[in-house]
Formats: structure tokens, sequence, C-alpha cells
């Protein structure tokens, strides 16, 4: 054995040494990343309290609605706050399960792309959300809580009324455009601010809050391996 | 012998310097682990000498100007601090880095293929601390000019001491034969 045949061994050792090395990181990954889909999965979409009162609004307006049959400045307005609140239920849920899909096996970059596309996703629907609750849950809602829970017929109350309910609706539907137009102008100046981000990680949910921290943190972790 | 990127490139923008050195210590370890072998024979000892290697070079990293590979900066660096450490020279650091190193799993994949591997391995324990690292960088690849930069020494010393190695190992083993001219 000469002393070349050593150092070709000792190489031979550290590509074995080298090989090692890189399972044991794959492991760890792998490992990372099943503890955190597992906490994903123990999470769920919504938090017992909000499946709760989801289902409590979805129960009273249903029972409103099937009381109403015939009443339509009353029926109009709970169909579409039911409808409202059935879409955002479900979507809480679609927007779970497309966090779940996201497949943390791929290269570090993509996740966080997808992250951050499913971000600016729940951010749009969060705008439409408020957008368009910022209408219905006003005057449509105080109409048939009005109606529902105490007999008052706010249309007929008074013409004031009347009128106050055709303006504020009006208002409200005109404040679409113009919010609209706002976030446009304003919202990547906004995004980019840090009281911005701390607000778009609130509407966008902690589940998407902790998926990008794992991201931060597996993207650290592949960097050393 | 690859060369990695100097420790603060464009990609670690953002990142502060104790991000950036443990980033690059990540990437050194095996360097270090290779180090300790040659001169601990102890797994416990390895890892202490690990963690005084690790703690020596980030102490130097401010001092790191990417003028060498940062390899071979480590290198340097490294068994300096692994001659120091057999010697019993310098006072122990008390502290310590976090070194996220499967020396366990390390040990596995490094251990001696064969009996007569063992028995080289012993006899390198044998030689003295400066002995032991110009048969590591030899090991590792290091012409003999580099071994000579790297230790402080001239190419001609390296040369006569890694044949009086060379002659000592054959001496004491008939592992060694002569290299082929």
């Amino acid at each position: 054995m000469t002393l070349d045949d050593i150092r070709n061994e000792w190489r031979a050792r550290d590509e074995a040494l080298q090989a090692k090395l890189a399972q044991q990181s794959a492991m760890l990954r792998d490992a990372m990343i099943e503890r955190h889909l597992e906490k994903l999965r123990r999470q769920g979409a919504m938090s017992p309290f909000s499946m709760a009162v989801w289902i409590a609004f979805m129960a009273c307006f249903g029972l409103f609605l099937a009381a109403n049959w015939g009443r339509w400045e009353f029926f109009f307005p709970a169909l579409l706050l039911q409808i409202w609140t059935v879409a955002m239920g479900a979507l809480t849920f679609i927007e779970h399960e497309r966090l779940r899909s996201v497949d943390l096996s791929a290269p570090v970059l993509e996740i966080q792309r997808r992250l951050a596309a499913l971000e600016a996703e729940r951010a749009r629907a969060f705008q439409w959300a408020f957008l368009t609750g910022q209408v219905l849950w006003w005057i449509p809602f105080t109409i048939i809580l009005f109606w529902g829970l105490f007999g008052v017929d706010l249309y007929r109350l008074s013409p004031f009324m009347t009128q106050f309910i055709a303006v504020n609706v009006a208002v409200g539907l005109a404040a679409i455009p113009i919010l609209l137009w706002l976030s446009r102008v304003f919202g990547p100046r906004l995004a980019r601010a840090k009281r911005g981000r701390a607000l778009l990680g609130s509407v966008t949910g902690r589940d998407l809050a902790q998926a990008r921290a794992f991201a931060e943190r597996l993207a650290q972790f592949v960097a050393k391996a | 012998m690859t060369a990695l990127a100097p420790p603060a490139t464009a990609p670690d923008a953002g990142r502060s310097e104790e991000q950036r050195f443990l980033a690059f210590l990540e990437s050194q370890q095996r360097i270090l682990y290779k180090i300790a072998y040659i001169y601990c024979r102890d797994a416990e000892e390895r890892r202490d000498l690990m963690q005084e290697m690790a703690i020596h070079l980030w102490r130097a990293y401010p001092s790191f100007e990417g003028r060498s590979a940062p390899t071979t900066w480590t290198y340097r660096v490294a068994v300096n601090v692994a001659i120091s450490y057999r010697r019993g020279q310098g006072r122990r650091l008390r502290e310590t880095l976090p070194l996220d190193f499967a020396t366990d799993v390390a040990d596995q994949a490094f251990a001696p293929p064969n009996e007569q591997t063992q028995r080289l391995h012993a006899l390198i324990e044998t030689l003295d601390e400066m002995s032991r690292a110009l048969v590591l960088l030899y090991l590792e690849g290091f012409d003999h000019g580099e071994i000579a930069a790297l230790l402080g020494i001239s190419a001609s010393n390296v040369s006569t001491r890694l044949n009086r190695i060379k002659a000592k190992l054959q001496a004491e083993h008939d592992l060694i034969k002569d290299d082929a001219p």
C-alpha cells in the first residue's frame, strides 16, 4: 500500500462521510416537514369557536329565510347575507386545503413562491369579503335583525328611514370602486411598510404566517446542508 | 480542492455577521471533523476540539478578508488550533457555538474500513503534532507548496518531513512502500 493508495482510501472515506451527512440532512428535512404538516393537520381551517359561530349564523339565517318566504323585502337581504356567510366559510376551508396541498418536498424557492401566491390570493379574498361585507353587514343586517328579533319593520318606521336605507346602500355600493382604486394606488406602498406587513399577516391567517415562517426555517436549513 | 465563495457575498445581504458565520461554519464542519479525527482518538475529545476550532474561527472571522479561499483559511486556522490543543497550550475556551454536527454519524461513516487502515491510524497517533498536520494535509490532497503555505514552513521542509514520516512509518510497519518515481 503506497501513500497514494492511503490518500485514495481517505478520499473514498470522505465521500462516504459526505454522502452519509447528506442523507442525515435529508432525513432531518423530512422530519421537519412532517412535524409542520402534523401541526397543520391538527389546526384545522377554523377554530371550534369560529366553526360554532359560523354554523350558528347559517342556522339563524336559514330559519329567518324559512319564516319570511314571501316577505321579499326581508327575504332578499337575508338571502344575500346567507350566501355571503356560506361563501366565507367555504372559502376558509378551500384556502386551508390549498395551504395543506403545498408540496413541502419541492425546492425551497418554489415553496416560498407558492406561499407568497397564496398570501396574495387570501389578501384579495379578504379585500372582496370586506368590500361586500361592508354593504351587507350594515343596512341589510340591521333590517333583518330588527325584524327578526324585535318585529320592527325598519322600512315602514318612517319616511326618513326609507331614504336612510337607500342612501346607505348606495354609498356602500359606491365605495367599492373607490376603495378598489385606493388599494391599487396605496396598496403596494402599504405592503412594503412594517405595519402594512403586520396587517397583511393578520388578515391572511395565522396558518399561512406559520407556513411562511416554516419555509424560512427550511430555507436556512437547506442553505446550511 | 473546490473553493467556496467568500463569506460575505450578495446572497448574504440582510443577514447578520453571526448568521453568515454560522452558515459558513456549517459548510466547514466536515473539514473540522477530519482534522479532529487525525488529532483525537476519543469521540468526546473530537467534539471538544471541533468546538475549540469553531470558536477560534469565529474570533478570526472579522479579519478574514478573502485573500485566500475560505477552505484554505479554515485549514490554516483549524490545524493551528489542533496543534496547540494537542500540545496543551493556551487555555481552553469556555464559549461554545451551536455546532449542529452529527459526530456519531460521522464516526460510523468515516470509520477505517479494514485492519490495515486501523493500524495506520494507530501509527499516525504516535507522530508529533506537526507531523500529523503534514499527513492530514497530504491525505486531503494538498500539494507540497500548499502544505508549506498553510503551515508556514518551506516546501523543501515539507518534502523532507514527509519523507521522514514515510520512512518512520515504513520502519515501524510494512504498510507503506516507496512511491513510484
